[in-house]
């Protein structure tokens, strides 16, 4: 997937409010790709954009080397899936019900549900190791659960590209690398493009091939070794509140209790 | 791993509300100012037994057409109820929400209203009734293609909601107006096209009506899957091949055809389309499409012909206002079925 200048932002009517400056990158295939900027920084109006829910302002996202927007939905949802951040309208379908919704692209208009379907679905939950709660209504499941049970249903999709909005965000520290292993797991056994937008910096050093940086000023990328030695990190927060370790790779808070 | 849970469990009370459906049908024929049997309704619907020329005639010209209206507008409002609820993500979604009965009312109002205070026209009974129905019809399209050509220009569907409410507001107003400078008499019969009333529809007319609600139909089947990716939101359902433009107008057209000719014909008859895709969803405990629009066609028409055998007060010659009974028997059933249920899901 390449970003080929690509300017995001809100449509207005004669106006347009542009989020960043505009992004030339190409994400790295069958790699772990981190999307990472401060809040406002345009994480979620990129991972849309390149989700092919939102339209680019300007410039545009290629998959073989076809622009995006030039693609029909129906194709584009063989080749991409989504987590969002969004909670879903409705929550009264079990985890079997909406994992199936991943192979909504490959049914016929009735939606039927063969074999091969059928055994998507099931590799799916036990890939992300739900498989006890396959008929629980969504409703029913915690934070953690929910979040499996909406990557299985990305993974049910069966797209070269995986694309995740902040998948982490609602979790505690065990749930958060926990799902994040799966991820890797999953972009090493079946070669899958997996790009996700995160908060935690540190988990993104520890468990990515390769982070883009959103700033306001400038786009920034690379490896997470290059970016440390680089720099970039020391300088993303003001100074006054976190500060970045280079050798630890993490940060520190300037709070009151701390020296 | 299985599919679903039990899919037998649905196939029952699916049979169950099969027979639940033509004992009303036929319940529904049985029961008049002139009593009949029910075996020999049944019989005279198969043409077994013609004991008596009256009852034939008055089973074949009155009563079948009026159940089939029932069944058409039962079925009808609560599909567009659901198919409401699904576009919206709203619970309290119903069939008018695009402000089509309002377009009707409005309608109604201005011929039977604007009409008599102008005191231009006075038309025999039966004139005015087919008029206005008419008037009704082109008030609820006139609302359904302006709410349509907004949709193109709002991208979302909250803000149409709040669009047909403000359609819904602004024909009440001008409805009060009318009904203001009006003369009693007129006043009189705008309230009553406002009770709703399944009889009085002329074979032509039931065949416009059930032309109407099945297109509605087919198009709602046809749409099915991605009805279901719409319960996980727009932009999950556009990541997953929906095209959501042709989709949100598809919805419009075809609850608008529905929900805009049962208001033409048998007035602005409320509740129903509201209630029954709930009561639907708690009694399958589903919220797939594939189970909810052949059990809210098949239970609409039951709640709708349950209702009309009710307003007919059985054994009087008293009609009751359809529109007060629907109400009166169903809002109990939602009531209960919460209670039990305790929780209520979208």
């Amino acid at each position: 997937m390449v970003l080929d200048h690509l300017q995001i932002g809100y449509a207005k009517k004669k106006t347009s409010l542009k989020v960043c400056p505009p992004i030339d990158h190409s994400f790295s295939v069958g790699q772990i790709n981190t999307i990472i900027g401060l809040n406002g920084s345009g994480k979620t109006t990129l991972i849309k954009t390149i989700g092919g829910i939102l339209p680019a302002l300007d410039g545009g996202v290629f998959i073989h080397d076809r622009n995006l927007k030039t693609i029909k939905k129906e194709v584009i949802s063989k080749e991409i899936s989504l987590v969002l951040t969004a909670p879903l309208a409705s929550e009264n379908m079990s985890v079997y019900e909406l994992v199936s919704m991943g192979r909504y692209p490959y049914t016929n208009w009735l939606g039927k549900m063969d074999n091969k379907n059928h055994q998507s679905i099931c590799q799916a939950i036990e890939f992300v190791g739900i498989e006890n709660h396959t008929h629980k209504k969504v409703y029913e499941l915690s934070d953690g659960q929910k979040q499996k049970a909406l990557v299985a249903k990305a993974i049910a999709q069966d797209t070269p590209y995986i694309i995740l909005d902040e998948p982490t965000s609602h979790l505690d520290l065990h749930h958060k690398a926990q799902l994040l292993k799966l991820l890797q797991r999953m972009s090493k056994q079946s070669r899958k493009t997996v790009i996700f937008s995160t908060h935690d910096i540190e988990m993104a050093l520890a468990y990515s091939d390769a982070i883009l940086v959103l700033d306001k000023d400038k786009i920034k990328h690379g490896s997470p070794a290059s970016l440390i030695e680089a720099g970039v990190f020391d300088e993303l927060f003001p100074k006054d509140h976190v500060s970045f370790n280079t050798q630890t790779a993490s940060f520190s808070f300037k709070g009151l209790n701390t020296k | 791993m299985t599919r679903s849970q039990n899919p037998s469990n649905s196939k029952k009370l699916f049979a169950i509300t099969v027979l639940i459906f033509v004992l009303a049908f036929i319940g529904n024929m049985s029961l008049g100012s002139v009593p009949i049997s029910l075996s020999t309704t049944f019989k005279t619907l198969l043409g077994l037994e013609s004991k008596s020329e009256t009852v034939s005639y008055i089973i074949h010209a009155y009563r079948l057409p009026k159940a089939i209206t029932g069944v058409c507008v039962g079925a009808g409002l609560s599909l567009s109820g659901l198919l409401m609820q699904t576009l919206f993500k709203n619970p309290l979604a119903g069939p008018y929400v695009l402000g089509i009965s309002s377009g009707a009312s409005l309608g109604a109002a201005l011929f039977i209203l604007g009409t008599s205070g102008l005191g231009v026209f006075s038309l025999g009974v039966f004139g005015h009734s087919l008029s206005t129905t008419l008037a009704a019809s082109l008030g609820s399209f006139f609302v359904l293609f302006v709410v349509m050509s907004v949709s193109n220009y709002v991208k979302n569907t909250m803000s149409l909601l709040i669009i047909g409410l403000m359609f819904g507001s602004l024909s009440g107003a001008i409805v009060s107006i009318l009904a203001f400078f009006s003369t009693k008499e007129s006043l009189q019969k705008f309230i009553f096209w406002s009770y709703g009333n399944l009889g009085n529809l002329s074979n032509p007319e039931l065949g416009v009506l059930g032309g109407f609600v099945a297109t509605g139909t087919l198009v709602s089947l046809v749409l099915v899957k991605w009805l279901n990716a719409l319960l996980l939101g727009d932009e999950y359902a556009q990541s997953l091949g929906v095209p959501l433009h042709k989709l949100r107008l598809l919805i419009v057209i075809a609850t608008g055809l529905m929900a805009g000719s049962i208001t033409a014909f048998a007035g602005p008859i409320a509740f129903l389309g509201l209630a029954v895709p709930h009561i639907c969803r708690l009694i399958w405990n589903t919220n797939n499409h594939k189970t909810l629009i052949p059990a809210s066609l098949l239970l609409g028409a039951v709640f709708m012909l349950v209702s009309d055998g009710i307003a007919q007060l059985p054994g009087s010659a008293k009609v009751l206002p359809i529109n007060a009974v629907t109400a009166i028997f169903g809002a109990p059933i939602v009531i209960w079925l919460l209670m039990r249920k305790k929780q209520i899901q979208l």
